[in-house]
């Protein structure tokens, strides 16, 4: 395993008597690509807040490289901040800005020049020097936000939605380049968003937060394509979630009863159940089938059909009453809404979530 | 196009005529006013040009009226600045409804007449007037203070009266400051004294530079401040022309002072004013 750059044990934080954060842990390498996602209010800011020393914890501690930080003040800690908002100082030059953290450590001139103009090399900012934040556009602001971040060499990297401002093309160039200079400068980068797409581009893992509580932690491949927590199933990629009774287990998995007929949950997922017990298991829209009504699978009738993305998207309906995503590319489909249907599933895309969520 | 700014012109009319009427002309007659002189028999002027009333002015005596009006002026302005800045920036850190609270508190004084106020003052200053008791009954001092009618007491009074004006306009600058670059600066590196005077205090100084002037033009010309709590001991500028319109029934030597005591402040300002276009703001960043 990599060196750790940092670690948090037990992070908890309450405003007023609202639990913000319960008990967040987490190890972050050197060098890693970590990314907290959830919806606004999951405490992911309040987390960075913590971590950067803006915020103190009611409990828990915050480690950098080994040494515990919790009680020193943000400029004492080897870390720097990208705000949602910039927070470029607007009474200095974009030259002034990138070199703030030079000048207060009285680096001299020439050198504050020389590192500032290579930082604005970097970003891609060359010759907007002398420019005044107000006359820069969302994205150069950006820009010189990373720049000014980035020249004190800080071992880890804050970002607080760092792309929300941004129009969506923008937006995809600037994750392209933020991750361009993770990978080149090698620093270790903590990143807010809400966009799990941006989360699942751009990340080494990914850790998903729900009212302030780590849901899960891994790989973007992980938690896709795994999620534990129906939570993190729902919010990654919008899945379907179901509850069902176990029927029967046989050799190729668990048959588990749904509203409208049953589904099999292959191995590994359907391995660990047992006859009798309840199973909470989730499915991907893409991976939901659409079938014409004499063949085998559950019933269900056809809802709403609507493009969206470059996929196709049908909402069924249930025979209980719930609804069910199924979408695929291409905007050809033989089904109407009202029509009688039949869905299933390939049985390993069945993904069987942690017990303890089963009564959520 | 052409039609719409007649229209602008009609729209503007009312206004540029109340300002002749209001502003011009009466600075206008000010300026034939100093240059003519009181009439012999005591009552009334005599149009004839003199540089008579200028010359009188410098005059070692009236000369020092307008060095101890602007010493005072600028003593007070400092107090100002020293009290109000913290005032000010510390009200704009409060909760919203703490500050909401300030404010009221603030303002609350302007709904009673100043003069009322200054009376309220010599209560506090005199003999044996709370601030004396206070003082000795905590012994620090071991017999009353003669703080009433004297410089000091005249200090207080222009700085209680001007003080509202110089927290007010601090605060409506740090109110708007975006905390973030705080802690922006502070994420940089800085220290809390760092990131005060290299990101607050400029961004402040929009506010502080208003309340300098609100407070500097009204403390070269509050006269009944002196004239209350100073006892017509110290006499300042404002004082002497009032005395000169009034009981001297000398109104040529009243505007010539005016118009100097204009003149002087304008200098002032527009001094002040080159000093912060220029390189002030940018030289602290």
């Amino acid at each position: 395993m990599n060196q750790v750059s940092l670690e948090l044990r037990n992070v908890t934080k309450r405003f007023e008597k609202e639990l913000v954060l319960d008990g967040i842990s987490l190890q972050v390498e050197k060098g890693e690509f970590l990314t907290l996602l959830g919806s606004s209010g999951c405490g992911k800011t309040t987390t960075l807040r913590i971590i950067a020393g803006l915020e103190t914890p009611d409990q828990g501690q915050v480690l950098l490289n080994g040494e515990d930080v919790t009680a020193l003040p943000p400029e004492k800690r080897a870390v720097n901040t990208i705000f949602q908002s910039y927070a470029l100082f607007p009474h200095m030059t974009v030259e002034e800005n990138v070199g703030y953290a030079l000048k207060l450590r009285r680096v001299p001139r020439q050198e504050i020049r020389k590192r500032t103009s290579e930082m604005l090399d970097l970003v891609r900012l060359s010759g907007f020097e002398k420019r005044k934040p107000e006359k820069l556009s969302g994205g150069q602001k950006q820009r010189v936000a990373i720049a000014r971040a980035l020249i004190g060499n800080p071992g880890v990297l804050l970002l607080d939605e760092p792309l929300g401002a941004l129009d969506l093309q923008l937006r995809r160039t600037m994750q392209r380049e933020l991750k361009r200079l993770q990978q080149y400068l090698g620093v270790t980068f903590i990143y807010v968003t809400h966009d799990q797409e941006e989360a699942i581009n751009m990340s080494d893992r990914i850790a998903v937060m729900h009212r302030g509580r780590l849901e899960q932690i891994g790989t973007p491949d992980e938690i896709y394509n795994h999620p534990r927590t129906s939570y993190a199933a729902r919010f990654v990629g919008n899945a379907n979630l179901f509850t069902g009774m176990v029927e029967s287990i046989s050799e190729e998995g668990a048959w588990v009863s749904v509203s409208g007929g049953r589904v099999l949950l292959g191995c590994p997922a359907g391995t660990s159940l047992q006859k009798g017990e309840k199973a909470t298991f989730a499915v991907r829209s893409e991976n939901v089938q659409v079938l014409v009504q004499d063949q085998e699978g559950c019933a269900a009738v056809v809802k709403e059909k609507s493009f969206l993305a470059g996929q196709l998207r049908l909402i069924l309906s249930m025979p209980d009453g719930r609804e069910l995503a199924a979408s695929r590319f291409g905007i050809d489909s033989d089904f109407e809404p009202g029509q009688k249907v039949k869905w299933t599933f390939p049985a390993r895309q069945g993904v069987l979530l942690d017990r303890e969520e089963q009564n959520a | 196009m052409r039609r719409r700014n007649r229209a602008g012109m009609w729209m503007v009319l009312p206004l540029t005529i109340f300002t002749l009427i209001f502003v011009a002309a009466p600075l206008l007659y000010m300026v034939f006013l100093s240059f003519a002189s009181q009439s012999s028999s005591g009552f009334g002027v005599e149009w004839k040009f003199t540089l008579e009333n200028y010359k009188r002015i410098l005059d070692p005596v009236y000369r020092n009226t307008f060095y101890g009006s602007l010493r005072l002026a600028f003593s007070t302005t400092a107090l100002n600045i020293l009290l109000g800045y913290p005032f000010g920036y510390f009200m704009a850190k409060l909760s919203a409804k703490k500050k909401k609270a300030a404010v009221l508190f603030l303002m609350l004084p302007f709904w009673l007449n100043s003069l009322i106020r200054l009376y309220g003052w010599i209560i506090l200053l005199q003999k044996k007037g709370l601030v004396n008791e206070v003082l000795l009954r905590l012994h620090l001092i071991d017999k009353p203070l003669k703080i009433l009618y004297s410089y000091p007491a005249i200090l207080i009074g222009m700085v209680y009266v001007l003080l509202p004006f110089m927290a007010l306009s601090v605060y409506s600058s740090a109110e708007k400051l975006d905390w973030s670059l705080a802690e922006a600066a502070r994420d940089l590196g800085a220290g809390r004294c760092y990131a005060f005077f290299t990101i607050i205090f400029p961004l402040t100084l929009p506010g502080l530079f208003s309340g300098i002037i609100l407070t500097f033009i009204p403390s070269m010309g509050l006269f009944f401040i002196a004239d209350i709590l100073g006892g017509n001991k110290i006499v300042l500028v404002g004082s002497l022309i009032q005395e000169q319109m009034t009981r001297g029934n000398n109104w040529p030597f009243a505007a010539a002072l005016a118009m100097v005591l204009l003149v002087v402040t304008s200098l002032l300002l527009g001094l002040y004013k080159k000093l912060t276009n220029s390189d002030v703001l940018e030289g602290i960043g």
